[in-house]
């Protein structure tokens, strides 16, 4: 089924490397919300 | 334990594991190469997901991804990442298909460094010198670097750098400060690595 989704998506390509900032804001943002009492 | 057994564990992985898969591309069909990769893309676009749904809070995500991409653009991360894949290729150029050096380094690279694996296995290895996890990941590793050598060719050798470079700074960093990551920040890192290995499939497929 995710075979036929992905087929059926008109796929492009996506910049991957830009993605890799997020892997350093997303623990950053989870500690400083966790660290509020926001989550 | 020796802080770093890991890394190198994970580079003697991919490195034999490149060095059998060009051996075998020379023998496997085109045809069977290319319904591997379709495999292959397939198993990341699976686990992609999975990673992405083990977020504890979408909105993080969303906004971890929107700021990420956002500092990416301006750092022109990307950019650089095809520059050197271009400027192995330039270097060693042969008669094989253009930029085909730089998608496997792109692609192995992506697909070696980021995820779960990767963070908590460096973070474990650091920290308490603990190397299951990274050898788990090895032996992934390998196998992976066998099919994507045999389909994208000898690129995948320069991922072993991308291992060393990143697994090799978070061990070091993990162990100069002896730090860990909470069970919250672990599933919010994992979720946004799931999605880069989402965009990863995409390139794949392009």
């Amino acid at each position: 089924m995710v075979g036929i989704a992905l087929g059926l998506l008109e796929l492009k390509a996506i910049k991957v490397a830009t993605f890799l900032p997020a892997l350093v804001v997303a623990p950053l943002l989870a500690g400083v919300l966790h660290a509020v009492g926001a989550v | 334990m020796i802080p770093g057994l890991g890394t190198a564990l994970n580079i003697g992985s991919v490195l034999p594991g490149a060095a059998i898969g060009l051996s075998l591309g020379r023998v496997i069909p085109d045809g069977l190469q290319q319904t591997i990769r379709a495999g292959l893309g397939l198993f990341v676009a699976v686990y992609g997901i999975q990673m992405t749904l083990r977020t504890k809070n979408p909105l993080i995500l969303l906004i971890s991804v929107l700021v990420g991409v956002v500092i990416g653009e301006l750092l022109h991360l990307d950019d650089g990442m095809q520059a050197i894949g271009r400027w192995a290729e330039r270097r060693t150029r042969r008669n094989g298909e253009p930029g085909r050096v730089s998608l496997a380094f792109v692609t192995t690279s992506l697909l070696f460094c980021v995820g779960p694996l990767t963070i908590l296995g460096s973070f474990l290895d650091g920290t308490r010198g603990d190397v299951t996890v990274l050898a788990i990941k090895s032996v992934l590793d390998g196998f992976s670097a066998i099919v994507f050598a045999a389909t994208l060719g000898w690129g995948v050798v320069l991922s072993a750098v991308s291992v060393l470079l990143v697994q090799g700074s978070l061990t070091l960093i993990a162990f100069l400060a002896n730090a860990g990551l909470s069970e919250l920040e672990t599933a919010e890192l994992t979720a946004a690595g799931g999605s880069s290995w989402l965009a990863s499939r995409w390139v794949c497929s392009s």
